[in-house]
């Protein structure tokens, strides 16, 4: 099983048109890109509640 | 990984039917139906509410659900045990004493939004104002149709569908899907406080599937706008926005150039490989026209038993894998990915294993 998600508020996954990137960010302002979505939403579930970019 | 089969979220409001299914003339004067594997048998009261009873005679387990409601009870119909609408028994046969344990469970009901719902899980924490609202079903500002098809599979395929709507382009062609659902980006927001996912795409140019060419009139290249809510575990809407190519809401005032069509599914486990699927549509044009609405019905109908067909042999391959079957996930599956994660931390914020929690009590 997947990690659940812990991030707070709301986050937002894009992806980038024209391209095969995803674009997360976290409500703290922190982002990341990947192309691989588990990936991408285990950054967001590992990144630090509260935590920063 | 698909969710595991067996597994419900409990503590949770689930569409157990439409209104207009429980006491209807041309149906039974109680509706049977299992939610997250419990039977239940729904019936209209005196006064017209629905309550809901398990559907397990105390006596000999006859289904409350093959019996009749006689005034504000239900009277079992093997030997006549009768029921008030909190479940005691009030009346058996041949005897004035009553056994002290005749009683069955009573689960709380709520009519809302043309829906039938019902608390699965401890009673006490039952909440109306939790109950995920689609208020387009019951406005007569909206036209709505709408049914139920049961599937023979997993409720988390279901959700895995809903969510990813690149599916239209491939098994809906002819109805829903065009080559764009599939090749327009999404993007994916999830508010963990409001336990929401949405998904949107929009698409600026593109073909008009026949089912918003018909009911519409709308011909040529259209701006087509896919705006998905998932409320976990079971209430979806689609807000779906279909206007001539170029033509966008305006900054203020009533977006009338465009038509939008509100598609509501209610996801409703009943057992771990059967699921209800609830439909609704509902839109804010044509709203007196029959033919339109006939057309829009048929169609979703289509729609939905193209999904079924797909989901039921889903089923068959997902229920004969090995345990730690790998799959494989690309951007498409971003919002689906996200409803898993918040699905699997409501279950595992579950209180306890099902078969340690207090059996559901009657409703005062």
């Amino acid at each position: 099983m997947t990690a659940p998600l812990a991030v707070h508020g709301p986050w937002t996954v894009r992806w980038l048109p024209g391209s095969d990137l995803l674009d997360a960010r976290c409500p703290c302002g922190a982002r990341t890109t990947g192309t691989d979505p588990a990936t991408v939403l285990d950054w967001l579930a590992e990144h630090p509640r509260g935590g920063t970019p | 990984m698909a969710l595991p089969p067996n597994e419900f979220v409990r503590d949770q409001w689930y569409v157990a039917a439409y209104g207009r299914e429980v006491g209807s003339p041309d149906g039974p004067s109680v509706l049977g139906r299992t939610v997250c594997g419990e039977p239940i048998a729904l019936y209209r009261t005196e006064d017209g509410t629905v309550a809901a009873l398990a559907d397990r005679c105390v006596h000999r387990r006859f289904p409350l659900s093959a019996s009749s409601v006689v005034g504000d009870t239900v009277v079992c119909g093997y030997h006549g045990f009768t029921y008030d609408r909190t479940g005691a028994c009030v009346a058996v046969p041949g005897q004035t004493r009553i056994p002290r344990t005749a009683r069955v469970a009573a689960y709380p009901v709520v009519e809302q939004d043309s829906f039938v719902w019902v608390w699965i899980g401890d009673p006490t924490r039952a909440d109306a104002a939790r109950i995920p609202r689609a208020p387009w079903l019951a406005d007569p500002a909206w036209t709505t149709v709408s049914g139920m098809e049961p599937l023979a599979a997993r409720w988390s395929l279901l959700v895995d569908n809903l969510l990813d709507l690149s599916h239209e382009t491939y098994l809906h062609g002819g109805y829903i899907g065009t080559p764009e659902v599939a090749q327009t980006p999404i993007t994916t927001t999830v508010d963990d406080d409001a336990r929401v996912v949405r998904v949107s795409r929009h698409m600026a140019d593109a073909e008009c599937p026949p089912f918003y060419a018909r009911s519409t009139g709308l011909s040529g290249r259209i701006t087509r706008w896919q705006d998905i809510e998932y409320v976990p575990p079971c209430l979806y809407t689609l807000h779906s926005r279909v206007a001539p190519a170029g033509v966008l809401p305006p900054e203020d005032g009533p977006d009338d150039e465009a038509f939008h069509v509100e598609v509501v599914y209610a996801i409703t486990p009943s057992t771990p490989g059967t699921t209800y699927d609830f439909w609704a549509v509902a839109r804010d044009f044509a709203l007196d026209d029959d033919a339109v609405s006939a057309f829009l019905a048929e169609s979703n109908r289509t729609v939905v038993l193209q999904d079924v067909v797909a989901l039921d042999l889903l089923e068959t391959v997902v229920a004969a894998e090995p345990e730690g079957t790998q799959e494989l996930s690309i951007n498409i599956d971003t919002g689906g990915l996200a409803a898993r994660r918040m699905i699997a931390a409501m279950l595992a914020g579950q209180a306890a294993p099902v078969a340690d929690r207090p059996a559901p009590q009657p409703v005062p």
